[in-house]
């Protein structure tokens, strides 16, 4: 079985790695950064998996927070999923304010099937791996399951997004927010975008109504860049269409 | 040293304004004589004024600036050791008074206009109010000043026989105090604002830090330390205390940035109860935790989660179940385990629990066993700040951040 391993803590993602090797008898590749994924499946360079292709891996773990990149887990476990579908896939997180949103993202997104929570008990990790890879379930890890939804949310699937994005204009407000300042104005968005003030409103005002379906309450300019950020891998197919 | 600084700069201004302002008669007299020769006394009026606005926009702009540095200079907040500068104000009363008695001085032996002598008065005058809160007794102390000069006022243009002199001091004077109170006081709370920004950027960069460098590298310790063949079980529980010591700092930071939702509150609590080894069961949903409640609510939510597990751990429950429900009014808590930790009748009951007992008051905890445990069902009230006498008291400031 082929593990993938995805964490910026060097030396945590090592002794799971080691871990894993030795006690389960598993192989496991390490990438430290959403970036080294993608370098997996790349055909040539450095950091390519040659079997990226052949030999899929079984699972794939990967960390929500990666404080140095621009991209977050959820970019990492959308490409894995896109790239390899049958690989199952697996979030170690420490599952707290921080990386909430995202862990509920992924959650609703993408197939996930197992949650680990990072400073949890080890043999007990160890086993959940084990019985995924062998095909099998396991519980959502107590301490993280206050952070997810009981109930699917049917509505909301990857192609929902295109709802986001129903005309050029919405796609350059959405560009203007993925690339543009931690605390947008409109007047910095309008000016980004090429359009006017009241245009961008109007903008925000058609989509504030969809954005609730993605759990967006009444949102400002500020939950949008966050929301935007967190969900470029789905939102960035439909911003290239337009 | 910025309080005297600040009056420095005030005295200056005071001096440069009157002396722009007599200058200018001087130069408006010679100069409509000889650029304006048949202009009517109205027109030069006019401009007068528009230069005595011009002097005065000046110094109020300038007095203004100086409050906006007084404001946010004495304390960077992205240090993160700032504390809320109080708004001071930046002219004594004593300046005030002798800055007056100098304008009117100065205007009764160049023979200037009244309207002209108030000017710098009325500058002085809103840039002192501007640190008044408009208390009733400050205020009448201040309508008391002001109704002094302008006694003053009117006796001098009796004297000199200009009647529109009473008007143009009257005017001049509240006209302008009230001006300079309003542009500062928008310059001010502009600053404030500012600072109230930065105060939770700086609190959420450093939630940040603990949890992207310190957490994760305790946890690691944590699970390096496990994996060892022969586990120094009392080096471990140490690090598990400082993980939720420093989860609960994260959260204090979380909470002093705005409103958080219950599930941030509630997850460190779980995660310490999952390391001293209770099995946790029951535990409310996501929809449940969704709601968010103000910061006051917030940290006596999570005392109280911290009081309930520690009294099922210490009273050596084995496993528990958590439900929480957020109301308009409330956060309705209830713990079960299966050690009957919380009997509240029995003696002695532990001493956080009792505290929290006085702190809510006792009508907010319910206990009752069950199924060979116990359930304890505590009522968080809402946006309300809660006194150790046990009176609860709906909080008029809110605390936001």
């Amino acid at each position: 079985m082929r593990i993938l391993l995805v964490d910026d803590a060097v030396s945590l993602i090592r002794l799971y790695a080691t871990s894993i090797e030795q006690r389960l008898g598993h192989r496991v590749v390490v990438a430290h950064s959403p970036r080294e994924v993608v370098r997996l499946w790349e055909p040539h360079g450095r950091g390519r998996d040659p079997e990226a292709v052949s030999d899929p891996f079984d699972l794939a773990i990967v960390d929500l927070a990666f404080p140095r990149e621009r991209d977050t887990g959820l970019s990492a476990l959308h490409f894995i999923h896109s790239h390899s579908p049958q690989t199952r896939l697996g979030v170690l997180t420490q599952g707290d304010v921080w990386t909430e949103a995202v862990l509920r993202d992924a959650w609703e997104l993408l197939p996930i099937q197992l949650l680990l929570s990072k400073g949890g008990d080890l043999d007990r990790q160890l086993e959940s791996i084990n019985r995924i890879v062998q095909g099998g379930e396991v519980e959502v890890d107590p301490t993280l399951r206050p952070l997810l939804p009981t109930t699917a949310n049917t509505w909301r699937t990857p192609q929902s997004f295109r709802r986001l994005v129903s005309h050029q204009g919405h796609a350059k407000l959405w560009r203007a927010l993925m690339d543009g300042a931690e605390s947008p104005t409109y007047v910095g968005v309008a000016q980004a975008c090429g359009l006017s003030v009241n245009t961008i409103k109007n903008y925000r005002s058609q989509l504030v109504s969809e954005l609730e379906f993605h759990g967006l309450e009444a949102a400002g300019l500020s939950e949008m860049r966050d929301f935007a950020q967190r969900c470029r891998p789905f939102l960035e197919p439909y911003l290239l269409s337009r | 040293m910025i309080t005297d600084l600040s009056r420095l700069i005030a005295a200056a201004l005071t001096v440069v304004i009157a002396s722009t302002l007599i200058a200018s008669l001087d130069v408006r007299a010679e100069a409509a004589e000889v650029l304006l020769p048949a202009a009517p006394g109205v027109l030069v009026e006019v401009m007068l004024g528009a230069m005595i606005l011009s002097a005065v926009v000046v110094g109020a702009f300038l007095i203004g600036r100086r409050l906006h540095v007084h404001l946010s200079g004495p304390s960077m907040p992205v240090s993160g050791t700032g504390t809320a500068p109080p708004l001071r104000p930046a002219i004594g009363p004593g300046l005030v008074v002798i800055g007056a008695v100098a304008a009117m001085t100065l205007a009764m032996a160049l023979d200037v206009q009244i309207g002209v002598a108030v000017a710098p008065v009325g500058v002085l005058l809103g840039a002192e109010l501007l640190a008044r809160p408009p208390g009733p007794l400050v205020w009448s102390v201040w309508v008391g000043g002001v109704v002094m000069w302008l006694a003053i006022v009117i006796i001098t243009g009796l004297g000199q026989h200009h009647p529109a002199a009473f008007l143009i001091g009257l005017g001049g004077v509240f006209g302008l105090a009230f001006g300079v109170r309003w542009m500062a006081l928008r310059v001010a709370n502009s600053a404030q604002a500012h600072w109230e920004q930065l105060r939770r950027f700086d609190a959420r960069r450093r939630a940040e830090w603990i949890h992207d460098h310190l957490l994760s590298e305790v946890s690691h310790t944590i699970l390096a330390m496990r994996a060892r063949p022969s586990v120094d079980h009392e080096a471990v529980a140490r690090l598990q205390a400082m993980d939720h010591r420093l989860r609960m700092v994260q959260l204090d930071e979380v909470l002093s940035v705005g409103p958080t939702r219950v599930a941030s509150i509630l997850q460190p609590h779980l995660r310490w109860a999952e390391a001293h080894g209770l099995q946790i069961g029951t535990t409310p949903s996501s929809e449940d935790l969704s709601a968010r409640v103000d910061p006051t609510t917030g940290q006596m939510l999570s005392h109280v989660l911290s009081v309930l597990l520690s009294n099922a751990a210490n009273a050596g429950a084995g496993s528990i179940g958590l439900e929480l429900t957020v109301h308009a009014h409330e956060v309705t808590v209830a713990l079960h385990d299966d050690a009957g930790g919380f009997d509240l009748a029995g003696i002695p009951i532990g001493r956080a629990l009792e505290e929290l007992q006085i702190d809510l008051g006792g009508d907010r905890i319910h206990c009752e066993p069950r199924n060979g445990g116990s359930v304890v069902t505590v009522r968080v009230p809402r946006g309300l700040l809660i006194g150790r006498s046990g009176a609860v008291r709906r909080s008029v400031d809110r605390v936001v951040g």
